[in-house]
């Protein structure tokens, strides 16, 4: 569903006098529907980076995305157009950021809602939904109704998590997704992204912690291993 | 794969009379200034595609061309050259009864068009919410009123009904409906860019242009005036412009945004990739700037 060949991102700093920021380099791989990816990597390997360019948040250096898109059919992401990539962004793919990018006074359950009323789903349908996640996630009702700005580390991860699964994506990238999370939230989490994946859910993710990544990821991505 | 609802082509605005060194599409002037003739380049060959329900920005600092380029959109400013297309098929009436107009395909200039033409789409069509309220609205007419007025130039004729949308639209855009009745000079600024919103949307436009709505407001104020332009275009799917030269509100509204500087677009991309993965080292600046 998704083969990636020797992609490399370099920021090129234009205020650090032209400075140049590797990001990561040479990154192939090919991923089946319905497999999981676990990037795995010291901090500052480009995991992040690479989640980003396969999202388009960043152009890619060099290198190709093909992915075999439901509406699209074969995109070369790393060269579409940007509709295309707004399009597709909205019915095929989620992203758990690892921090949330707070809506400023919107309510835990419209943030979760929001993706899957853009996707075309009725209001009423989707807060529904939208609270079924929630309660499953560990999120206590009386939150429901909060502005995510006030919520813990926790919380807002788990709200995150959410709303990047309400419309069962078909590609899922995961940053961390897990890394502010106690024990039994991230089981929960984890059962939640599981069971996504039983649905034919794609996913690739970055995770500091190898233990949790076994758990999710069928291959694992190494970067500490490439530059070794 | 959907159309674009308004294709713009190499729209270019020079005040003053122009010459061939200033006219010309390959150059550019530190403020503007053209070094032969003396005129001030606004805008220079900018060409973009605004969709169906798409939220476009532009940003770029004082000075860099974005109320030119809006106000050439909605006929405010006459472009000195350049092309704007419109595709639509839909309701709102501006194709009916418009003599010797084949209709909104997509085919045709619309700087070219007559002004009558002209007048119907900036009625029917488009919508603009401006900085200073003093543009948008008569400040000494009540709200209602304004708002009424301008369902008339859309041909309304039934008073009472349309004073009942008015109402409709000031609640919408909560104002309280007991201020109906008074004129928006007494109005706190934030009441009066929220009373120009609904002035702008009372005739259904398909695409609005906001152009610094929120700039001349407290930061409290102008969060709830960007909370009620999100939900208008989550309830409406009205496609906008929105003008700013505040990186934080085209975070929060945009899809996609334009990068201008000295009258041009220097870079445009998907909003999130501007902002985190900008190219041109004037956009590095903008964003690092704003942190
Ligand atoms: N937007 C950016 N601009 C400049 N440099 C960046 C940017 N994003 C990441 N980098 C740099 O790229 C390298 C890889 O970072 P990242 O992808 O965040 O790694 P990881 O997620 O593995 O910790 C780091 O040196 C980082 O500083
Ligand atoms: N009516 C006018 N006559 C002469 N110059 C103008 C006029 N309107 C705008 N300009 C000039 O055009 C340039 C772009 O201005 P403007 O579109 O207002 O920029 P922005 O909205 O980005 O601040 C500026 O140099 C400005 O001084
Ligand atoms: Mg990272
Ligand atoms: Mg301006
Ligand atoms: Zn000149």
């Amino acid at each position: 569903m998704i083969k990636v060949k020797d992609l490399s991102k370099e920021f090129i700093m234009h205020i650090l006098n032209g400075k140049v920021i590797e990001g990561f380099k040479n990154v192939s791989f090919e991923l089946e529907k319905g497999r999981a990816m676990g990037i795995k990597g010291k901090s500052g390997r480009g995991k992040s980076s690479i989640l980003k360019c396969i999202y388009r948040t960043y152009i890619p250096s060099t290198g190709s995305i093909m992915y075999e898109s439901s509406g699209f059919g074969g995109v070369d992401l790393a060269r579409a157009d940007d509709h295309t990539v707004i399009e597709i962004r909205k019915s095929e793919m989620g992203f758990i950021t690892q921090f949330l990018h707070i809506i400023p006074r919107v309510s835990a359950l419209d943030v979760v809602a929001e993706p899957l009323i853009g996707a075309g789903v009725e209001r009423e349908n989707a807060l529904k939904k939208a609270a079924g996640l929630l309660s499953e996630l560990g999120i206590p009702e009386r939150l429901f109704d909060a502005y995510p700005s006030t919520f813990s580390g926790g919380e807002k991860q788990r709200i995150n998590i959410a709303r990047a699964v309400i419309t069962k994506p078909r590609l899922l990238f995961m940053d961390e997704p897990t890394a502010s999370l106690d024990e039994k939230s991230t089981a929960t989490a984890l059962a939640v992204l599981n069971a996504l994946k039983a649905g034919g859910t794609t996913m690739i993710g970055a995770f500091h912690d190898i233990r949790l990544m076994k758990q999710i990821a069928d291959v694992i991505y190494d970067l500490d291993e490439m530059e070794a | 794969m959907r159309k674009p609802v308004l294709r713009v082509r190499n729209v270019t605005k020079i005040f003053g009379k122009g010459c061939r060194t200033c006219l010309d599409d390959g150059s550019v002037f530190e403020g503007g200034i053209c070094p032969d003739c003396g005129s001030i380049t606004g805008c220079k060959n900018i060409s973009f595609d605004l969709f169906p329900n798409e939220i476009l920005g532009i940003v770029g600092e004082s000075g860099s061309g974005k109320s030119t380029l809006v106000r050439m959109l909605y006929f405010d400013v006459e472009p000195t050259k350049g092309e704007m297309f419109i595709e639509f098929e839909g309701k709102n009436g501006v194709s009916a009864g418009l003599p010797g107009f084949t209709g909104l395909t997509g085919e045709n200039n619309i700087f070219k068009t007559g002004s009558f033409i002209k007048r119907q789409l900036k009625n029917f069509f488009f919508g603009m919410v401006y900085q200073s309220a003093h543009l948008g609205l008569n400040l000494d007419v009540t709200a209602g009123g304004n708002i009424v007025e301008r369902m008339l130039m859309a041909n309304g004729r039934n008073i009472e009904k349309m004073r009942a949308r008015a109402s409709m639209l000031l609640a919408r855009t909560e104002i309280p409906v007991e201020r109906m009745d008074s004129p928006p000079k007494n109005f706190s600024g934030g009441m009066q860019q929220r009373v120009q919103i609904a002035k702008a949307i009372a005739n259904d436009p398909a695409i609005l242009f906001l152009d610094e709505v929120t700039s001349g407001l407290d930061v409290s104020v102008q969060a709830k005036v960007l909370d009620l332009i999100r939900k208008l275009q989550n309830e409406t799917g009205v496609s906008m412009l929105v003008v700013s030269h505040d990186l934080g509100v085209i975070r929060l509204l945009t899809n996609r945004t334009l990068v201008m500087k000295n009258g041009r677009v220097v870079e445009s991309g998907l909003t999130d990739q501007i902002l985190e993965d900008p190219q041109q080292e004037y956009t590095q600046v903008l964003v690092n700037s704003a942190l």
